[in-house]
């Protein structure tokens, strides 16, 4: 009794490309309020890309200001897409595989920065990491200076992009389960062992998603920065605050930071998420 | 404190302007957009709503943030020899508000920190005549106690002083480069704000040793705050220009000349005697 | 619980000892496999067979309770000894394969040898190795989203063998697989146990898999063990509701022969259908499908045409059950003319029973087509002469 005698029953499903879903379509009228929404977003891209002024391009991006934020821009959504995957990952397991009292209350305070303005982070921060801050006395003392420092900035975009990592992989957490982990166990894998070699893996898409959006979310991070780190070229101004800036002087320089800013944001995303559906 | 609105319409509630919001989305992608901050005033047409006969004329004075105190004051006071009329304001920063007026928002009378501002208000068609009615100079605000010990100017630079000052591009900031130039002291500040009420809350919370902001501002903050005035600062005083915009009166033809009106004597009380003391109490200088 | 002999086992399995009680799931179980032996656990949904399985494993953690495997203590709720489930050396299968979905065939074989400490190569061996003795070597480079379900639960059986298990655990291995799979797969598992002579569990609702595959049988009921005892006495004579239930078919144990046939112990050779070549075999037929006529000289002759058994006998007794009557017949030794080991249940009509005077010792012919014996590997190669027939006799049983 060889595999091949069970062929007929084999239902091989494609692996590559994605078959058309089947089922009952949706009612027409869907596509209505659906196109609307692409337009809600799409449309004030355009309006700002019409407005542009694309001969001067060139030269507004390479200004020193402008790449000195796209520099910093890049280096500290790194960093804290990195600061967010090493301290998010553990904290959406624990969320999702363990159960003890105050979990509820502690996933609210977990997911915290989403629903809080920026701005309120930025002095949630400011008065811990503060120079006269809960902690930042103390590290004063120690001669460890946060404000003003890139560090800020790092500690502020990871203050606000640190949900949207610990949401998506819990999700992807609950929706893998915990059988395969079992098995796994039962198969003589240690904890590490399991969450290295099945845990994970089975969880990837949700965690490259759920970084992809901290990324973004970082890339974008304007309100607690400002508050936080302040604004200083090449060690705390991110693009946001570049293009906050030089929307007091020169407009055009604004729109053309705004579309720069757009661009690599489509770049990343796109660039990420096409990489993790094939 | 991000959007410079501190302050404004302050007493008044009831006529407090809308004030304009920085959304910040949640959705990722729209966070990304977040970023590009300020948003727009309301399209409601002030100028145009007063209700009802040609009696209740009604104006929105665009004004830089630092003007709120004294031109709610000023406004009280041509409401009352106005009976029936209807000022409003739009404070923000000076770049901001012409950017504002440049986008279509409806306003009847300018009033910016800086002519550099009114300059490209003027080079836009959006202002005819413009006057300066107030001047403003710089001082260094540390915080209560002073801690890094600062006395003039020249200690800004020194090493381990965090100091922070408004970015270049905005009028307080051109000014302290100005007192750079003629002090000959470079600073190295640890941020270059965009708004002055940035610089004060950095000082107010001890997060920097010393800023530099307008005189008008360091009043503003009180206790918070403490003064070390500058002597230089008195040859790079700021000139506030104000002007009736060209646009001024709404597009409702019935209201437009007593609105004009309205527009034209709240400029005069802003450069008349009531004006002039409401200034001078909020610490600005005479042009 | 006596063992039976195990003179043809040998292997690494260790003998389990487990008690378990679960307040939460009203689970109060004891249960005890002898070292190499396989244990069929029976018991309706929501019986605790299942909760009791993870016990052995180490996923489920009882209130109270003991769990041993040979001299060494997995569990010791007491004493404070709780091994996890990585070190327990208990493998479990489950009703869906659970295969890694992110690795291939061959390296979802490899997981437990790399997981041990295994190198690359040794650990690609080893499930080269499995696949091999599961038949599914040509599988290797699949992905798990390419096999059947039988496949994979073929991958998963190789799988869960390569971690070398002290104790297997089968949790209905063979419920999600279609009917051409499912008797595949069990011949598979029978083999494998057989072989290695290890000690397993098997949580199953279908009787060819305790004839197939176990020494003893405990019915769980509401979380408590209602029946134990070796195959053949528990399905000759079950005294729980779901065993009794579960054992409403015939069932003759006896040496395959090849094309059909199958040679019962002294008894008679039936022809059936189904493919066993060789070997301890077990022929399943409805007691519906048995008939039952008087020899020549009575009322009704048998008829002629397909291809059927006439086995003749003598009436042991008869009861009834809500409108028809069960008959069970002592079938002949045709060695010796008296009757044999083995038992046929026949369902007649009341009517036909009064018309056959079919009263105990009454001589009879039981005849069954063919199309209605199916035959099975099963019974164990050490009892070959096990009768096993419902409602059978204790004292007919054995000789």
């Amino acid at each position: 009794m060889t595999g091949s005698t069970a062929a007929p029953h084999l239902t091989r499903r494609p692996t590559t490309g994605r078959s058309r879903r089947p089922g009952p379509g949706l009612p027409t009228w869907v596509y209505v309020p659906a196109v609307l929404g692409i337009v809600v977003v799409v449309l004030p891209v355009v309006g700002m890309a019409a407005r542009v002024g694309w001969a001067d391009l060139p030269a507004l991006l390479s200004s020193p200001a402008a790449l000195d934020a796209l520099r910093l821009s890049l280096l500290t959504s790194s960093a804290s897409t990195l600061a967010c995957i090493v301290l998010g990952v553990p904290l959406a397991l624990v969320l999702a595989r363990t159960r003890f009292p105050g979990q509820g209350l502690l996933r609210a305070l977990v997911l915290l920065p989403l629903v809080l303005p920026p701005v309120v982070g930025g002095l949630a921060l400011l008065a811990t990491f503060g120079r006269t801050g809960l902690l930042g006395a103390h590290l004063e003392a120690l001669g460890v200076r946060i404000a003003f420092s890139t560090v800020a900035v790092v500690l502020a975009q990871t203050f606000v992009a640190l949900p949207f990592l610990v949401v998506g992989l819990e999700g992807a957490l609950r929706t893998a389960g915990r059988d395969h982990e079992a098995v796994a166990a039962t198969l003589g894998a240690s904890p590490t062992h399991v969450l290295a070699r099945v845990t994970l893996p089975l969880t990837l898409p949700g965690l490259v998603s759920g970084a992809v959006l901290a990324f973004a979310r970082s890339l974008g991070e304007f309100g607690a920065t400002l508050t936080f780190a302040g604004s200083l070229q090449g060690r705390t101004r991110t693009l946001p605050l570049e293009i906050y800036l030089a929307r007091e002087a020169d407009p055009d320089a604004a729109l053309a930071l705004a579309l720069l800013l757009v661009v690599v944001a489509l770049v990343v995303v796109g660039a990420v998420h096409g990489r993790s559906r094939s | 404190m991000t959007a410079g609105e501190a302050g404004v319409g302050r007493g008044r509630p009831s006529r407090r302007p809308r004030s304009w919001r920085r959304s910040a989305g949640l959705a990722a992608l729209v966070a990304v957009l977040a970023g590009c901050g300020a948003g727009v005033p309301s399209a409601q047409t002030p100028s145009g709503s007063a209700a009802g006969s040609g009696a209740g004329a009604s104006i929105t004075v665009f004004a830089a943030a630092s003007l709120a105190r004294p031109f709610e004051e000023i406004g009280a006071q041509v409401e009352r020899t106005h009976p029936g009329s209807d000022v409003r304001f739009q404070f923000a920063g000076s770049a901001d508000l012409v950017t504002q007026l440049r986008e279509g928002a409806p306003g009847d009378v300018l009033a910016t920190a800086d002519e550099a501002s009114m300059a490209r208000a003027a080079s836009a068609g959006l202002v005819e005549e413009t006057a300066p009615f107030a001047t403003n100079t710089l001082t260094i605000v540390v915080p209560t106690g002073n801690p890094a010990a600062i006395t003039s100017f020249a200690d800004l630079a020194h090493d381990g002083v965090a100091t922070v000052v408004c970015a270049p591009q905005v009028p307080c900031g051109a000014a302290t480069e100005r007192v750079e130039a003629l002090t000959g002291v470079r600073l190295s500040p640890v941020s270059e704000e965009n708004r002055v009420d940035d610089v004060l809350g950095k000082i107010t919370s001890g997060q920097a040793d010393a800023g530099v902001v307008y005189v008008t501002d360091a009043l503003r903050a009180g206790e918070a705050v403490a003064r070390v005035d500058v002597p230089e600062a008195d040859r790079a005083v700021n000139r506030y220009p104000i002007g009736v915009l060209a646009g001024a009166g709404g597009a409702d033809a019935s209201h437009r000349g007593p609105n004009r009106a309205l527009a034209t004597a709240f400029v005069d009380a802003v450069r008349g005697g009531p004006g002039r003391a409401a200034l001078t109490r909020a610490g600005f200088g005479t042009p | 619980m006596t063992a039976l002999a195990p003179a043809m086992r040998s292997g690494r399995g260790a003998g389990l000892t487990l008690t378990s009680r679960l307040a939460t799931h009203g689970v109060d179980v004891t249960l005890d496999v002898p070292a190499g032996a396989v244990l069929a656990l029976l018991g309706p949904n929501g019986s605790g067979k299942s909760t009791t399985l993870g016990v052995a494993a180490g996923l489920v953690h009882p209130d109270a309770g003991r769990v041993a495997l040979g001299e060494k203590v997995l569990l010791d709720v007491g004493a404070g000894i709780d091994v996890p489930p990585h070190r327990r050396g208990v493998a479990l299968l489950r009703q869906d394969a659970l295969l890694f979905p992110h690795l291939s065939v061959a390296d979802n074989v490899a997981f437990a040898p790399r997981a041990a400490g295994a190198s690359r190569r040794a650990a690609a061996a080893a499930a080269g190795h499995w696949l091999a003795q599961v038949g599914a070597l040509d599988l290797a480079a699949r992905r798990p989203d390419e096999l059947s379900g039988g496949q994979a639960q073929r991958v998963a059986l190789a799988r869960a063998l390569a971690a070398d298990p002290h104790l297997l655990l089968l949790d209905e291995p063979f419920a999600a697989l279609d009917v051409r799979s499912a008797p595949e797969l069990r011949g598979l598992v029978r083999r494998v146990l057989l072989e290695a002579g290890r000690t397993a569990v098997v949580v199953t609702h279908d009787v060819l898999d305790v004839v197939a595959l176990a020494d003893h049988v405990a019915v769980l009921e509401a979380g408590e063990v209602v029946e134990r005892g070796p195959v053949r006495d528990v399905l000759a004579a079950p005294r729980s509701a779901f065993a009794a239930g579960m054992v409403g078919t015939n069932l003759l144990t006896g040496t395959a022969l090849g094309r059909g046939r199958l040679a019962l112990a002294g008894g008679p050779v039936v022809v059936g259908v189904g493919e066993v070549l060789a070997g301890p075999a077990v022929a399943v037929c409805p007691p519906r499908a048995v008939a039952l006529y008087r020899p020549p000289t009575g009322l009704a002759e048998p008829p002629a045409g397909s291809p059927r058994n006439v086995l003749p006998g003598a009436v042991l007794d008869a009861t009834d059950r809500a409108g028809v009557i069960r008959v069970r017949v002592a079938l002949d030794d045709p060695a010796g003319g008296a009757p044999g080991p083995h038992v046929i249940a026949a369902d007649v009509t009341p009517a036909a029973y009064a018309d056959l005077r079919l009263e105990p010792g009454a001589r009879v012919r039981a005849v069954v087509k063919a199309q209605e014996v199916a035959l099975h590997p099963g019974g164990r190669g050490d009892d070959p002469a096990a009768p096993v027939a419902p409602d059978a006799l204790t004292d007919r049983s054995g000789p």
